[in-house]
């Protein structure tokens, strides 16, 4: 038995004897408040019953901005990473998917962008067909991957 | 031999990975978000492919051969389950659904404590109602746990902007928010699924209660172990070339967002659900609906319009705002809820009482957007 078989048995030995151990008395009838707070702290109860309903609240809030796990190469383009340039940040009000990192993340993955035709430095641009509520069209988006802003976010009809 | 072709088991990766959630965001945004966390295994396409199906199958024979009346009755049962969890919201989700059906459809609740002879309306407000409860206390853990944690995770890895630290760093915080909150739902969910019997006036069974109350720090351990689990596989997906795409296509919808009133009825009864077993009589959860629907007018109609509050108040990271209402929360045990232990009360009204206080907090640091993303 190699070193480190025995050293993760060890571990298991010893997780399995701490399990074992006598622990804190529980409560043992759960019909009344007190009855079942006994060896428990009251306080991490409710915390927790608060941060069960305040989750559900935020739940969409914290999921936009989880956006994309990333299944990215090690230095590809993280869509969190993106700020948007003035000019681009200005059209937010009427192209109300800006907000999504997800799309943009999306975009990105989905296929393999040129160098701007315009000749940014350091600037790639995505030209994907897909829908927009149900629309017909093309997603545009330019990012300069260095200093990684967007230059510009759009969908075409 | 081989089960399937390379492109075959690619098309399926991408079918559960991209265009199921794809198909899924014309319902919600925050479901295809949920449906895509944990498409790490994307660089395994045998796994990609397998693992959706296989975890339901998994989750659908937890629920139909657990022991007890509720997943918490056998703490193997729970660490298993939270290992799921650390894998991903997506993977968590479908372990849920799993478990959901083979629980309800599956899984012999007769003769467990429930009454003979009832009619079958009052069946269905008093046992499936009471198993639907247990259900949403489980996508807790398996699936609103993870998906803060992969924010958490992902805000760090945008900070903390180098490489390898940056991912460390961030997959250590979000394990470490993400095992703290399975220790917290632990607590909280030993009191939450108690509508499974005292929908029907009886007292807990303990058996169910204690692998709650007394495994939380192993399901916090277990958590964490699986959520190592899932950075060492992120990592090495990281260093596996992207997966092929042959047909860039990407959808996207902005669903209108349903009308406020409706989503403040609607929340108002999914966590007058979650607290039900914290009542002793209809009235006083028809009490607390009231009081929820009233915070919630509050938090999409009274607080938004206060502007620059709103402004200031979401400059703080959403982080420490959750926190400050879980603290609320303990706060308001140490001033309501402990004296009434130690007066040795049996009514669980005080804890009712304690929770809305914070849930006040929460309207005013949580505010909805006035339009109201509401996806």
């Amino acid at each position: 038995m190699n070193h480190r078989v025995r050293g993760i048995c060890r571990v298991a030995v010893t997780a399995a004897a701490v399990a074992a151990l006598p622990g804190p008395v529980f409560a043992d009838n759960c019909s009344g408040l007190s009855d079942c707070s006994v060896g428990v702290k009251i306080g991490l109860v409710l915390a927790g019953i608060v941060l069960a309903i305040v989750l559900w609240e935020v739940f969409a809030a914290v999921a936009v901005e989880a956006g994309a796990e990333a299944v990215l190469e090690a230095g590809a383009v993280d869509a969190l990473e993106l700020e948007f340039s003035e000019t681009a940040a200005s059209h937010a009000a009427s192209r109300p998917f800006m907000e999504s990192r997800l799309l943009i993340q999306e975009i990105m993955e989905s296929a393999e962008p040129i160098a701007d035709p315009q000749g940014a430095l350091n600037t790639l641009r995505w030209d994907v067909p897909g829908t927009f509520n149900g629309s017909e069209g093309t997603w545009e988006l330019v990012v300069n991957t260095v200093d990684r802003i967007i230059y510009h976010f759009n969908f075409v009809r | 031999m081989p089960l399937a072709d390379a492109s075959t088991l690619d098309a399926t990766a991408r079918l559960f990975w991209r265009r199921i959630p794809g198909a899924a965001a014309r319902l919600s945004e925050t479901l295809r978000t949920v449906l895509r966390d944990g498409d790490y295994l994307l660089a395994w396409p045998a796994a990609a492919a397998l693992a959706p199906p296989l975890v339901l199958l998994f989750g659908l024979l937890l629920g139909a051969a657990h022991p007890g009346l509720v997943f918490s009755s056998s703490l193997p049962v729970l660490l298993l389950l939270a290992a799921v969890g650390g894998f991903g919201s997506s993977l968590g989700l479908l372990a849920a659904i799993g478990y959901a059906f083979g629980d309800l459809l599956l899984h012999g609740h007769e003769g467990m404590g429930y009454a003979y002879g009832v009619s079958r309306f009052g069946t269905l407000l008093r046992t499936d109602l009471a198993l639907v409860n247990t259900y949403v206390i489980l996508a807790g853990l398996l699936v609103v746990t993870p998906l803060v944690a992969t924010s958490v995770r992902r805000h760090t890895q945008t900070l903390v902007r180098s490489g390898s630290a940056g991912f460390f760093l961030g997959f250590l915080a979000g394990g470490l928010v993400q095992a703290l909150l399975a220790y917290f739902w632990a607590q909280s969910a030993a009191f939450m699924i108690r509508p499974v019997w005292s929908f029907w006036s009886r007292a807990p069974d303990i058996g169910s209660i204690n692998p709650l109350q007394h495994g939380a720090p192993w399901i916090a351990l277990v958590t964490l172990l699986a959520v190592a689990g899932r950075a060492v596989l992120t990592l090495k997906a990281r260093q596996r070339p992207a997966p092929p795409n042959d047909r860039p296509y990407v959808r996207f919808s902005m669903r209108r967002p349903w009308p406020w009133q409706a989503r403040v009825v609607l929340r108002s009864a999914l966590f007058t659900l979650l607290l039900a077993g914290l009542f002793s009589s209809l009235l006083e959860a028809g009490a607390l609906f009231v009081l929820l629907a009233g915070l919630g007018v509050l938090q999409y109609r009274v607080v938004p319009a206060m502007q620059p509050y709103v402004a200031i108040v979401n400059r703080i990271p959403l982080l420490i705002r959750i926190a400050a209402c879980g603290g609320g929360g303990f706060l308001m045990a140490a001033l309501v809820v402990q004296p009434a232990i130690n007066r040795g009360s049996a009514s669980f009204l005080p804890m009712v009482v304690a929770v809305i206080p914070p849930l006040l907090l929460a309207a005013f640091v949580l505010p909805k957007p006035a339009g109201g993303s509401g996806r």
